[in-house]
């Protein structure tokens, strides 16, 4: 999910652009591998820094970048790099992301339960979802032992607890309050 | 109370049963940074305007701020457990508040939660706590008193019901002495009072608790406190809080008495929330919308008509300037909402005029219709005497010898007035002994009494007229006016009450 505006402005522009060229997929391919270098702390303390002249950076992330991603990926590396504004890739990737999710329709949904859940749950539960956010869904599945039991599905930022944990909390609440 | 276990248990089996298990859809939205009782949420995009959010562990928070990326939502109640990354949840429901009678003789907090050590409140019903203000097709206008036992107002700054009078003063004057007169006068009337206190010390708090405790008026009595050690959003909320319990009243046909202790500290209150959510400073640092901060809570304040009940509300709000400063932003906003003002003055409170109403600079634009005929008969006599008396008295201070005899009774009879203006705290006055007292005066039974002992003289009148002349009293308190018939007993028993001898 993007967490701020700009992330959200240079994905518009992306989305333009490959919307224009229609390389949406190469795109989306070249974010990746973009955002997963960003995971590299010392990548991005060099390109993020004031104190390096905005020269090199570019040379070198030209060169590190040419031969993995398309031309204009790396003109937005270089932009970002010149901005110091590297380290919202990710965030730009997100919103991308939810760019293209909301062009096709699709809504990307999280589902965490407390044992992991067979394939035919997982379906019924899309479905289910599908229906009721109207949207095509596609999931990710965690698992997360602390909520005892049931499941929590989040839809952007929609939320659906049938968690055991939260209703023993709920319970709690109500019989304190009760007293 | 001997409490069963198996009593405990049928409980718990009860609200077992009845424990909701319906799964709805939610909004939520993660912290991105929490401080000075302000969070700054991610998510919570479906989010409405003053929606009540829970953050983890139960916390509540108003959402105030809708921005792009982000909601700014203040935090009621302890912000400690809120952290970086906490979940907030939507609730899809507004701020409401427990109303009802069983919070008479109660001392609540901004939300209505009870703070004092008396046990829940027994109430299953709840309000808004902002609504818009009744519409102008279903008001009516002002025309019954509110009595409030005090000389100086019932007679020449007289309240009606539904009205809106400001008290405003510097500090130590005695503003809040005049609410809490009105409210111990309101005792085994129809008036129910609420009593909300903005940003006050917590001792000054439990003092006025205690005193209408003593008085048993608190048993009409509605009391929200947010203390100025309460967060800046408890206070914020405390009068619309107090507003919701008074409207609950005026629904079902009965007047109310609010005072608001004070808008001047609700106003820094909400200037602090404002300034912590980053909304642009104006004037004086309050925020664009201070004015309608006041005139919303103000409006509540009504008189419906029969078809919706005839019930009314009538606030009192108080203002606290800063060395007599009326001109300043806050006092200019709510001097214009209101229907007038008491202005009270440290000058007239230190030289011994208690109250210390500056007759001359207080006005009541709509409660003189609802005078009784009685009160105004004599009222209009008094306030011409003493407005003649404060023109007179700056240049007779260099000495009253010259002066022609019409003046220097003019003088007398202003001297005179000013002392029978003068009224103790905690003593409310019943309205008919107000009106046989100011007769007295206007008729000059008291032009040969010496000022010094004037207070005297009127409560040696007050006790003689209670005991021996109660028929008199009454039939002013009844008839709402001062007959013929009346007038003729009424100045026969003043002539008796001189010749007795107990004046002196």
């Amino acid at each position: 999910m993007s967490r701020t505006v700009s992330a959200r402005r240079y994905a518009q522009a992306i989305y333009d652009i490959a919307l224009e060229r229609d390389d949406v997929d190469k795109w989306l391919d070249d974010l990746s591998v973009l955002s997963n270098s960003v995971r590299d702390e010392t990548f991005v303390r060099f390109v993020d820094s004031p104190q390096i002249e905005s020269e090199k950076k570019t040379s070198v992330v030209k060169e590190v970048f040419a031969e993995v991603v398309s031309e204009l990926a790396v003109n937005l590396t270089c932009l970002l790099a010149s901005r110091g504004a590297v380290s919202s890739l990710p965030d730009i990737t997100d919103a991308f992301q939810e760019f293209v999710d909301s062009e096709k329709g699709v809504e990307r949904a999280e589902i965490i339960s407390a044992v992991s859940l067979t394939k035919t749950q997982i379906e019924s539960i899309t479905k289910d979802l599908s229906l009721l956010v109207g949207k095509e869904i596609s999931v990710t599945t965690l698992t997360d032992e602390s909520i005892i039991g049931g499941f929590v599905a989040r839809v952007g930022d929609r939320l659906i607890d049938g968690s055991i944990k939260t209703r023993l909390d709920d319970m709690k609440r109500e019989l304190i309050k009760g007293t | 109370m001997a409490v069963r276990g198996q009593d405990i248990a049928s409980v718990i089996k009860k609200q077992i049963e009845g424990f909701g298990s319906d799964l709805a859809m939610v909004d939520v939205g993660s912290v991105i940074e929490v401080g000075d009782g302000i969070a700054r949420v991610h998510g919570l995009s479906g989010v409405a305007y003053n929606e009540l959010v829970e953050f983890e562990g139960g916390i509540a928070g108003i959402a105030l701020n809708l921005e792009e990326d982000s909601v700014g939502i203040v935090i009621l109640g302890d912000p400690l457990g809120i952290k970086e990354g906490s979940e907030v949840r939507g609730t899809g429901q507004v701020m409401q508040v427990p109303v009802g009678q069983q919070l008479l003789g109660r001392v609540v907090d901004g939300i209505g939660s009870p703070i004092d050590g008396k046990g829940p409140v027994e109430t299953n019903e709840t309000r808004e706590v902002e609504i818009v203000a009744p519409n102008v097709a279903i008001r009516q206008s002002v025309d019954t008193p509110v009595q409030t036992g005090i000389k100086a107002i019932d007679a020449m700054i007289p309240i009606g019901r539904g009205q809106r009078e400001l008290i405003i003063g510097d500090r130590t004057t005695g503003k809040t002495a005049i609410c809490v007169d009105a409210i111990i006068n309101q005792k085994g009337g129809d008036l129910t009072c609420i009593y909300v206190s903005v940003g006050q010390k917590v001792g000054k708090v439990a003092q006025t608790v205690g005193t209408l405790e003593q008085f048993g008026a608190l048993d009409h009595t509605i009391v929200v406190a947010a203390n100025a050690s309460d967060s800046a959003p408890m206070q914020y909320l405390a009068p619309y809080t107090g507003c919701a319990m008074a409207e609950y009243f005026m629904a079902q046909g009965k007047d109310v008495l609010i005072v608001y202790d004070d808008l001047s500290k609700h106003a820094w209150a909400y200037r602090q929330m404002s300034l912590l959510l980053k909304r642009p400073p104006g004037r004086e640092a309050y925020p664009g919308d201070v004015f309608y901060l006041h005139s919303r809570l103000l409006e509540r304040a009504a008189r419906l008509d029969d078809a919706h009940g005839g019930g009314s509300v009538t606030a009192l709000p108080v203002i606290e300037t800063q060395a007599g400063d009326v001109s300043a932003y806050v006092p200019t906003n709510v001097i214009s909402i209101t229907d007038g003002q008491i202005y009270l003055e440290p000058e007239l409170f230190n030289a011994g005029i208690r109250p210390a109403v500056n007759a001359g600079l207080s006005v009541s634009r709509v409660g003189s219709s609802a005078q009784t005929r009685a009160m105004r008969s004599v009222a209009g006599r008094l306030r011409l005497e003493l407005a003649q008396y404060r023109e007179l008295v700056t240049f007779a201070q260099f000495g009253t010898d010259d002066l022609d005899a019409a003046t220097r009774r003019q003088l007398e009879r202003g001297q005179r007035g000013v002392e029978i203006l003068k009224q103790g705290q905690n003593a409310p006055l019943p309205v008919e002994q107000q009106v046989s007292i100011l007769f007295a005066l206007n008729e000059g039974y008291l032009d040969d009494i010496e000022i010094d002992s004037v207070i005297n003289w009127e409560q040696a009148f007050h006790s003689y007229m209670t005991s021996n002349h109660s028929d008199v009293l009454k039939s002013i308190l009844e008839e709402g006016d001062i007959s013929s018939d009346t007038e003729e007993s009424l100045k026969s028993a003043i002539d008796s009450f001189k010749q007795s001898g107990l004046a002196s």
